[in-house]
């Protein structure tokens, strides 16, 4: 009885469609993913790099995020007033003393008459380069040809998103292989300090306590610190690091493409081989694995009281990520009556508002973080307690789990459903399993009711969650 | 000298492998990449189709690949037409009709098919609503004939209702919301007058003083096809989408609802001061309420709106970076236009960038500063903005611009914007003898704020009563 009834929940969720992708595979490696979409006004162009947070070490927190932000800052040709032999000589005189100056910072010796006159000279040169550059010419390129340009770094991508005419491809792929073949870091320590900014304005309770959070289940590794990094060690990052750190990461082969819009793909391929087929090959390093630490307890300070409830949670493309994917759905509510969280947060409820969060990062072990927003006064730990219990209570029907898995394939739809959301996916999905497929494998899987009821007992123990409760000082 | 450097760089680049730092540029990559190909002329745009299906005015923006249809419902109803008493009605109905119809099935069975099939998004403001309504594009047809259900004759049930009046308090109650809130409050109050339907404030008590007839009745006079437009944006075609809507013909409502809306614009001008101690930044509004410009102007809104938030930018960043963002809307009311200047900022910047926007509100006044030139800009940037927003932003745009009976915004639309347009707008919906100050957040003892002009403090927020 209970397996037929799961066979008609099966059914009665669709899957995703899987879209019809082509794939180039360039003689240096690097892969481009092509969708066409004709009659779509717009091209999506993403380029994702095997770079982020997980590739960082101690000291040099912060790099990957930072060297995102300065490739911004243009090529030998976009950016050079007078052509790059005349700006050349500036800018490495400048990024040397650039150098030298924090390493003086490194060891805390910025303050000293040599790190004054060391830094009298790094204006002077500042100042001098900037007589030969324009850091914000390659964005103003970009305006001209009406392309919008961003990027974002996670924990293991970073990905380079742009927005384009449909006649503007070959101008774009000439220009973006030329930024990641050679970019030019210029006002490195004008963007440094803009992180910097950007550092300060993250300083809420709850930032405080994703980061503890982080720390404590992923110890001393990429996954343990802010993508954004520590302040001591962004303030203390230099041109060299972002060299080292471009060295390692920044490979042909180390980074996919994908376009979603309506071009000719012949012409496209002819312009890749022409463009980023150009680049040399490079090997890189390999990535290091990650070792979930200890599950502990703290408490932080705060204004507010909420209760950060953590678990664990395999990559998105592990064959045990959607049954618990379900498990969590079912256990936030998949409507305001159906769940755990519904009969917890709520008016006259023990808390206020629930939320779920996935961090860090997605594509390799990460958490599942439910928050609990509690009201004045109310005592954390009786909070947790009554989760506890409502988890124990909770029994899934065949009807509830077909709604999360609908709710899932919605999510992932939506995810997917502008080309660049789609170009994201698909360029990420490529780049860490070596086929965007996997993706859409597990997507359409749909895991019987017992298998979620396994993963949620499986998941959901006191021993296997890492609990921060944030409140006022006692 | 000068000269023979460039003709040295450029013979030496042509030549000889680039490096930066170690990065070699393959001989392949050393050009110039503004040699290739030209800047586009102009922008490609997403076409607006108006039709009509199901008796309701409807708009459909094509989205080739997505698997998602969005429809974007316009409700010609909002905070205005709360009872005063019942302050919070218009949000509690729309919210409760999304629990379900009254079919055959049971309350929970009905929650769960619309949480399988649909899912939903509500916004109020004061004159309309907005319901986003979002399915997968396989299961647009058995959506709609639930939401068919939804509109005809909603369930309304008791416990959900409860339910929704009582978190409707609660939420009220929160530190952020009560502070935003207690803000926009001030704002209204600043510009209409405390009686005006406009200044309305839900309370813990308007929300339990909601019954299930009260809810029952404004949806008769709400939500009834005089009072809606549908955008559509997906892959789907015209015909698909009149058929899915099938369902909802012959759907008729109660009859059209009496709306008193002509709001008494309270004149002069004032600083107010509203000390929320939540959140780290300081939020400031420069607000101001006049005439509501027609439909063939909404054009010319969007332009000088854009001009304003990128002369506002520029002038406010030049003081070193003081504002997290600014943005200028022309919110276009049922009688009045209100142009709004907002931006955050840290407790520190706060006086300052305020009083540099109204320095340059002051200079605006008396000489608008754009040049044709400085226009075209803003023109191009607004409409390259226009080209690229979502299919599902440009439909509830158009349905927006339909229940108001104007034609939708167009890319068109913006490049045929003249100056004077603009500079009429300007002149109409920002009134220097209506320019009201709305700063709030944690604000510095130590600011001057009289000095920028006539002060009035605002209490810190209480519960509402």
């Amino acid at each position: 009885m209970v397996s037929a009834l799961v066979t008609a929940v099966v059914l009665l969720v669709a899957p995703p469609s899987v879209p019809d992708v082509k794939r180039v595979t360039l003689g240096n490696g690097m892969r481009w993913l092509l969708v066409p979409r004709p009659g779509a006004p717009r091209t999506s162009g993403v380029i994702t790099v095997a770079a982020g947070g997980v590739d960082e070490e101690m000291g040099i927190t912060g790099v990957a995020h930072l060297l995102e932000h300065l490739a911004f800052a243009g090529t030998p040709f976009v950016g050079s007033k007078r052509g790059w032999r005349v700006e050349e000589p500036f800018h490495d005189e400048a990024m040397q003393a650039a150098d030298a100056y924090a390493a003086l910072e490194k060891l805390s010796l910025s303050g000293t008459l040599e790190g004054g006159l060391l830094y009298t000279r790094l204006v002077t040169l500042e100042n001098q380069w900037r007589t030969k550059s324009d850091s914000a010419s390659y964005q103003r390129l970009l305006s001209s040809r009406d392309i919008s340009s961003n990027a974002s770094t996670a924990k293991h991508v970073t990905r380079y998103v742009s927005d384009l005419p449909a006649g503007q491809l070959q101008f774009w792929l000439t220009l973006e292989a030329q930024r990641f073949a050679a970019p030019v870091f210029r006002d490195f320590r004008v963007e440094r300090s803009v992180v910097l900014q950007e550092l300060k304005d993250r300083s809420s309770p709850l930032d405080r306590a994703y980061d503890q959070l982080y720390w404590t289940a992923f110890g001393a590794s990429g996954h343990g610190w802010p993508t954004i990094g520590w302040e001591a060690d962004v303030r203390a990052l230099a041109p060299g690091d972002l060299d080292g750190f471009y060295a390692r990461r920044y490979a042909p082969g180390n980074a996919v493409g994908c376009l979603v819009g309506d071009f000719d793909l012949q012409a496209v391929s002819r312009w890749l081989e022409d463009t980023f087929g150009a680049i040399p090959a490079r090997s890189v390093e390999a990535r290091h694995d990650v070792v979930l630490q200890p599950r502990t307890r703290a408490r932080l300070e705060a204004n507010s009281a909420e209760l950060l409830l953590a678990f664990p949670m395999p990559p998105r493309t592990d064959s045990t990520w959607k049954p618990r994917m379900a498990a969590v759905q079912l256990v936030m509510g998949v409507t305001a009556v159906h769940g755990v969280v519904p009969t917890l947060a709520g008016p006259d409820l023990p808390a206020v508002r629930a939320t779920v969060a996935f961090g860090p990062g997605d594509w390799g072990p990460h958490l599942a973080m439910l928050r609990l927003k509690l009201p004045a006064g109310r005592d954390a730990a009786g909070v947790e307690r009554a989760f506890w219990e409502a988890l124990q209570r909770y029994e899934p029907t065949a009807a509830e789990l077909e709604v999360a898995l609908a709710q899932l394939a919605f999510s992932h739809a939506s995810e997917t459903s502008t080309p660049l959301g789609l170009a994201s996916v698909l360029s990420e999905a490529e780049l860490m399993f070596g086929r965007w497929e996997v993706s859409w494998d597990v997507q359409r899987s749909a895991p019987t009711l017992a298998q979620v009821r396994a993963e949620l007992a499986q998941m959901f123990r006191p021993e296997e969650a890492w609990v921060i409760e944030l409140g006022p000082k006692r | 000298m000068r000269w023979l450097g460039v003709l040295l760089g450029m013979t030496l680049a042509g030549c000889t492998t680039i490096e930066v730092r170690g990065r070699a540029l393959p001989r392949a990559l050393a050009v110039d990449p503004a040699d290739i190909g030209e800047a586009p002329t102009g922008v490609p745009t997403r076409a607006v189709q108006s039709f009509t299906a199901a008796g309701l005015p409807a708009v459909l923006v094509r989205d080739p690949g997505s698997e998602l249809v969005s429809l974007q419902w316009a409700v010609g109803c909002g905070r205005v037409d709360d009872p005063p008493e019942r302050a919070g009605l218009t949000e509690v109905m729309l919210q409760a009709m999304l629990t379900g119809g009254a079919g055959e099935r049971s309350t929970s069975e009905q929650q769960l098919a619309q949480a399988r099939l649909v899912h939903f998004d509500l916004a109020i403001d004061d004159a309309e609503s907005w319901l986003m309504v979002t399915v997968r594009r396989e299961e647009l047809k058995e959506a709609l004939v639930l939401l068919a259900e939804v509109f005809r004759s909603p369930r309304f049930d008791e416990a959900a209702l409860a339910r929704l009046t009582r978190t409707g308090g609660k939420i009220l109650e929160e530190p952020d919301i009560l502070a935003r809130d207690w803000a926009r409050t001030v704002r209204q109050r600043s510009l209409f007058g405390e009686a005006s339907p406009l200044s309305r404030r839900s309370t813990p008590q308007s929300f339990s003083s909601i019954r299930r007839e009260d809810v029952v009745a404004q949806h008769r006079r709400c939500v009834q096809p005089a009072f809606l437009s549908l955008g559509v944006a997906g892959d789907v075609d015209e015909a698909t989408v009149a058929a899915a809507l099938a369902p909802l013909e012959g759907w008729v409502g109660g009859a059209p609802r009496e709306r008193h809306l002509a709001p008494d614009v309270v004149g002069g001008s004032h600083v107010y001061v509203v000390p929320t101690p939540v959140g780290g930044r300081v939020q400031v509004e420069v607000v101001s309420v006049g005439l509501r410009p027609g439909s063939e102007q909404r054009a010319a809104a969007w332009v000088m709106a854009s001009a304003m938030t990128g002369e506002l930018f520029y002038a406010l960043r030049q003081r070193g970076g003081m504002i997290y963002d600014v943005t200028v809307d022309v919110e276009v009311g049922p009688t009045t236009g209100m142009t709004l200047i907002r931006f955050g900022t840290r407790r520190e910047h706060a006086w300052v960038a305020t009083s540099e926007t109204l320095k340059a509100l002051r200079s605006w006044w008396q000489h608008w500063p754009l040049t044709d030139e400085d226009l075209e800009k803003y023109i191009d940037r607004v409409a390259t903005h226009w080209s690229r927003r979502s299919a599902a932003g440009l439909a509830l745009s158009a349905a927006v611009a339909r229940l108001q009976g104007g034609p939708p915004v167009t890319v068109e639309a913006l490049r045929a914007v003249k100056g004077w347009e603009v500079r009429e707008v300007f002149s109409n919906t920002l009134r220097p003898d209506r320019l009201q100050v709305i700063v709030s957040g944690p604000l510095s003892e130590t600011d001057d704020w009289a000095a920028l002009g006539p002060l009035l403090r605002a209490p810190a927020p209480s519960s509402p009563r």
